[in-house]
């Protein structure tokens, strides 16, 4: 009796066909750009995204004169709708924590308060952590820079949009 | 011969258990601030999740965002797992909840799209076994009976195939599948009788 005569006189259950499951998977060059997606991703979660009022707040106050900075900015709540105070899509990274910030952020992150600082958001312990591991300054030529991640190396003030330092 | 007899879960029990003491000890060390360490975890682990979310949503485009989004909840909130259950089940629960959760968001915005079966491994006998007994090339059989077992599975409500999955493909205890859905071990029993008794009757042509 050949194989296929045997395989033909055995029973498949139910448990067999779903077995088949098991080996509906990614190939292993799927898990490289895996990894790289959620460490993107989770270093964006880290950083504080500002609205767009807080942008165009930010811009008048510094360039126009007070008086009129604060009549522009009436003006300009009037005039647009709440939906506009919304988060923006771009990711900003102005600053990285000194030394002495990180030490506080630590207290401040072991109490679980939200404290945006240097515009890294940090909501719990593993925040300040993650912070604290990726975006750490390194030297160059043309002075400090800092290194978000596997990102890119960014200088202060840089945008970040997906993959881009602008 | 029943094919069932004869092969194994992924993992035991009892392997779980060992897993999960070296859980603890990478916990312990995260929480500490050796954040690197999850990283030790997501390779661990990701395979595992992103099959369970993959079954649930039979659409892989879906399932690496959700299993990524998975991560990321446990990661931000691994300083609140104080081990009163297994990492392994804690993850697992981040992990169904959060598909879940999407599920039911976009219940009106389904369509699947499959990773290949890969061939090789314990279920080539039920393959050959199945090729056997069709005149059809194999390719096609099994895009056809790929299509079939993911429509089956998507036709059950939402608790029985989380319930199926967890206990048919992903091999966990009666006990394990009560941690993660967070209900008595009764109603694992009973939803994965009913479960198996809708497949078997949207299945039968392949169980002749």
């Amino acid at each position: 009796m050949n194989n296929l005569d045997k395989n033909s006189e055995k029973r498949l259950v139910l448990e067999d066909l779903l077995k088949i499951k098991r080996h509906e998977r990614p190939d292993e060059a799927f898990w490289d750009k895996f990894d790289q997606q959620l460490h993107e991703r989770t270093l964006k979660k880290l950083v504080y995204k500002p609205s767009l009022f807080s942008r165009l707040s930010h811009l008048f106050t510094i360039s126009m004169k007070p008086a009129l900075s604060v009549a522009a900015l009436a003006l300009f709540a009037f005039a647009i709708q709440p939906s506009f105070y919304s988060r923006t899509a771009s990711v900003m990274v102005h600053n990285a924590p000194s030394t002495h910030q990180v030490d506080t952020l630590a207290d401040l992150a072991s109490t679980k308060k939200n404290y945006v600082k240097n515009n890294i958001v940090i909501e719990s312990t593993s925040d300040y952590h993650y912070a604290n591991d990726l975006i750490s300054p390194i030297s160059s030529s043309n002075g400090v820079r800092y290194l978000a991640g596997n990102l890119a190396s960014v200088n202060l003030g840089s945008t970040i949009i997906g993959n881009t330092v602008y | 011969m029943n094919i069932s007899e004869t092969t194994t879960f992924i993992s035991t029990s009892e392997d779980r258990q060992l897993e999960a003491s070296e859980d603890v000890l990478l916990v312990q060390k995260i929480q500490a601030g050796d954040v690197a360490v999850f990283d030790v975890l997501i390779k661990k682990y990701r395979e595992r999740l992103y099959s369970v979310i993959y079954n649930l949503t039979s659409n892989r485009e879906d399932t690496a965002d959700l299993t990524q989004e998975a991560f990321i909840k446990a990661f931000r909130s691994i300083d609140k797992f104080k081990g009163k259950s297994s990492f392994f089940t804690w993850i697992y629960r981040i992990a169904v909840n959060t598909t879940i959760s999407h599920l039911k968001k976009n219940r009106f915005r389904r369509f699947f799209s499959f990773d290949a079966i890969q061939e090789e491994g314990a279920s080539s006998e039920v393959l050959d076994i199945l090729c056997s007994k069709v005149t059809s090339d194999k390719s096609t059989f099994l895009k056809e009976l790929q299509e079939k077992l993911n429509e089956a599975l998507q036709t059950l409500s939402l608790s029985h195939r989380t319930v199926i999955i967890l206990h048919e493909i992903e091999g966990l205890s009666h006990q394990e599948i009560a941690r993660v859905t967070d209900c008595s071990e009764g109603t694992v029993r009973s939803r994965l009788h009913y479960a198996k008794q809708q497949l078997q009757v949207l299945l039968k042509d392949y169980l002749k």
